[in-house]
């Protein structure tokens, strides 16, 4: 959550750079957007109360209604970002068991309490990255440490907080924003 | 066979997918597998190039930037494995290609450019240092081995690239720019951000990077607003306003140059037929909408390195580097025709009104070598392109030249030549229409003469007599000559005396003898009402009689202010009525064949605008 965070600030200040305005953000218009609700609450109840097949099950309902958000926004300024970034994540997961593979050594180092749980099963939605693991480079393998808070993501998350800072921006600096399919083809500069 | 523009493009397109494919072909037979931390640095390499990509330094005012993506493959480069610069600058390239779709291949070939140039330098650099790794940079001549080996690399890619793309004088000037000064100044400071930022990775690994991004994105950013405001205060200076292509200042500071780097180029002048009647008719404002949809038509008629310019109130020219006489022309007539099929206000108002533009082309070296003589050949096309019926396009072409390498060739009398010469630029100056019409007297009379088979010797003096029959006005004042109206007697008695005139100027030159009796006798008629002597029929020299005949006809279609321009039909019907009476009969109907065969007079009634 934290690299998804430093996307939003990142965001609203290169918004507010370019001239933008905070006010344009509530001109925000998105198909769909009952999706993105739905499939947060979905991953919160698999990650904290479910396990085994429903856990399983729940889990990519929600990931498939994020997707579902993506695609039918996907011409709006920073979605295909965030689709891709989505897409990348619940590949990985998939290929795991819906586990998000974590980088031991860096958890090692920064948290190495949480080691022998993760080798233990599943923390969260985290499992731990062994050499049977498929396609890890899309795991959980960068740190961010902020005082003594540490936070492990993934290239999957970095590119959904690149597609909201793009996404913030542009609206900040399109006040007309109202964005629907098609009526939008640019990118931010 | 020059390739057409489709198969060039497919040419640089599958030469970057064959560039990549042997560079991570190579990088990835020669290293073991990623590790992930290396991913880490992968990904980090590709975020921070495609963030970079959209931020340039300028270094000098004009246009002439760092890319930042060469600093951040020669800092990571010296730092991380080379598979992990290769596969990151991939990814980068892959992304960042997606959003020039059509054009994919020249974002996939800059990252190539970059990525090939940054890998081949760092294992010269490293085989030279015996494969130590790590920046040492008082290492001076090792640095300067891999600043040598990155700068050839990367023109070496670029150039392969080039040659395939576009067209082989494109390619000429590109690579002429590439070798300047200011470029290989934008390659040191390139490659020395690029230490700086090794150094800092080496002691403060990716945050190091990172915060250095941010210290150049600011960089970029801040410099960018005042590069921004110069640069608009430049092409303020430099274009025109209302119409966006560049003005008539840059114009000759383009020409200034080329003409110092003796670069061969072509010089293409528009001017808008007929463009004050269409203010008059349609209003300023729609005239101001035809300059800039004549503009903008001629900016997509222009290519890399080609120069488009608005040179005065209806006239635009266009300056094209090494352009070939054949190419030439067609694109003219290209661009004429596209004018002249152009959507305009008013054509669905008045039926066969279109706009059109007379073009004028001349070319340096070949017709002019300095710049004042240049703009005046383009001028003298434009002329006759203007005097023979509008929309046309004229290569310009001089009998003058051919008249006096004749000239200078044969006879020693050089000094009054070159006198003569001097004479015919005078008349020139005093009024245009006559040098011009003389032009094409000699065009017509040739033709004439050579229908009837009349032998080259005397063809030739027909040739010279021709060129110089109207040289006598020289004498007679401007005014007279240029009058709009009706002549007084007293002031057809000067403008009779012109013939008389002309043979004292030219019987100096003993050369030019055969000459005289031309000048003299080109006013006579076949039934002996003409002047100077009112010579009859046969006892009018031949060559006289040809002159006539091509003189009159010059005269009845060109537009003069007292005298309505006749098409080619109306022409030849007025030269049959005045057979026997001004004209020798027996030359007509071979004239008018002759002409037929030229071709150079359109049929048919020209439409004029409005």
């Amino acid at each position: 959550m934290v690299v998804v965070t430093i996307g939003l600030l990142l965001g609203l200040v290169v918004g507010w750079i370019r001239k933008g305005s905070f006010w344009a953000l509530g001109n925000l218009s998105m198909r769909g957007l009952w999706l993105v609700a739905l499939a947060f609450f979905l991953q919160s109840l698999a990650i904290h109360s479910l396990h085994g097949t429903a856990y399983i099950l729940v889990l990519s309902a929600g990931y498939v209604g994020m997707m579902g958000f993506a695609g039918l926004n996907l011409h709006t300024a920073g979605i295909p970002w965030m689709a891709t970034g989505t897409v990348a994540n619940f590949t990985v997961m998939v290929m795991n068991g819906m586990g998000m593979p974590a980088y031991l050594p860096v958890v090692q180092h920064y948290s190495p309490q949480l080691v022998p749980l993760l080798l233990a099963g599943r923390l969260g939605k985290s499992i731990a990255m062994t050499p049977d693991t498929r396609l890890n480079f899309l795991g959980d393998i960068f740190t961010f440490k902020v005082a003594s808070f540490v936070s492990l993501f993934s290239v999957g998350d970095v590119l959904i907080a690149v597609g909201l800072a793009v996404l913030l921006q542009y609206l900040m600096t399109h006040p007309k924003g109202g964005v629907v399919s098609g009526s939008i083809q640019k990118t931010a500069p | 066979m020059v390739p057409s523009k489709k198969l060039r493009h497919s040419f640089a397109a599958v030469y970057a997918v064959l560039g990549w494919g042997a560079l991570l072909t190579w990088s990835v037979t020669t290293h073991r597998a990623l590790s992930i931390p290396e991913w880490v640095v992968l990904y980090t390499l590709a975020g921070l190039l495609l963030l970079v990509e959209r931020f340039h330094i300028p270094v000098t005012a004009r246009e002439v930037v760092i890319s930042l993506e060469t600093v951040y493959l020669v800092a990571f480069s010296w730092n991380f494995p080379l598979k992990t610069v290769v596969c990151g600058g991939f990814l980068y390239a892959i992304v960042s290609s997606l959003r020039y779709k059509g054009n994919w291949y020249t974002q996939a070939m800059n990252a190539l450019a970059y990525v090939a140039a940054a890998s081949v330098s760092i294992v010269t650099a490293h085989q030279l240092a015996g494969f130590q790794t790590g920046l040492n940079i008082m290492n001076i001549p090792l640095l300067m081995a891999y600043f040598v080996v990155y700068f050839f690399v990367n023109i070496v890619v670029v150039a392969i690239y080039l040659v395939l793309q576009t067209t082989r004088e494109n390619t000429k000037f590109l690579l002429r720019s590439i070798f300047s000064v200011r470029a290989i100044l934008v390659y040191t400071i390139t490659l020395m951000i690029g230490m700086l930022m090794a150094i800092v990775i080496q002691n403060a690994g990716l945050g190091g990077a990172i915060l250095f991004t941010g210290l150049i994105i600011l960089v970029a950013w801040s410099y960018g607003d005042y590069f921004k405001m110069a640069n608009h205060f430049k092409e303020l200076a430099i274009r025109d306003e209302l119409t966006g292509v560049y003005n008539h200042r840059h114009i000759q500071f383009v020409l200034d140059k080329w003409f110092a780097a003796e670069t061969p180029f072509a010089f293409l002048m528009l001017d808008i037929d007929h463009f004050k009647r269409y203010n008059d008719v349609w209003g300023h404002v729609q005239g101001d909408e035809v300059l800039r949809k004549i503009a903008t038509l001629l900016q997509e008629h222009s290519q890399t390195g080609e120069v488009c310019a608005r040179y005065s109130a209806d006239e635009f020219v266009l300056a094209l580097p090494g352009s070939d006489l054949d190419e030439l022309q067609v694109r003219a007539e290209a661009i004429r025709q596209a004018v002249e099929q152009m959507e305009l206000p008013g054509v669905e108002r008045v039926a066969r009104t279109r706009l059109t533009v007379s073009i004028g082309i001349a070319v340096y070296p070949e017709m002019a070598d300095n710049k004042k003589d240049l703009l005046m050949r383009v001028d003298d096309a434009i002329y006759k392109a203007k005097v023979t019926g509008n929309n046309q396009v004229f290569l310009y072409e001089s009998v003058l030249d051919e008249v006096q390498q004749d000239l200078v060739n044969d006879d020693p009398e050089q000094e009054i030549v070159r006198t003569l010469r001097v004479f015919l630029a005078i008349l020139n100056s005093k009024d245009r229409y006559t040098y011009a019409h003389t032009e094409r007297d000699v065009n017509y009379a040739t033709a004439l003469a050579k229908k009837i088979g009349l032998p080259e010797e005397r063809l030739r003096y027909l040739r010279l007599g021709a060129f110089l029959h109207d040289i006598g006005k020289v004498e007679v004042p401007t005014e007279i000559l240029t009058k709009r109206g009706p002549l007084s007697k007293d002031e057809w008695v000067v403008m009779r005396n012109h013939v008389e005139l002309g043979v004292s100027i030219v019987r100096p030159i003993q050369s030019l003898a055969l000459c005289l009796p031309i000048i003299r006798h080109h006013h006579e008629r076949y039934d002996g009402a003409g002047y100077p002597d009112g010579l009859k029929t046969q006892n009018i020299p031949l060559e006289a009689r040809i002159l006539t005949i091509a003189d009159s006809f010059d005269a009845m279609t060109t537009s003069r202010p007292y005298q309505r321009k006749r098409n080619l039909e109306e022409a030849i019907q007025e030269l049959r009525q005045c057979a026997g009476k001004q004209f020798d009969p027996d030359l007509v109907e071979p004239f008018i064949e002759a002409v037929q065969a030229l071709g150079i007079l359109p049929s048919g009634s020209q439409m004029d605008l409005a």
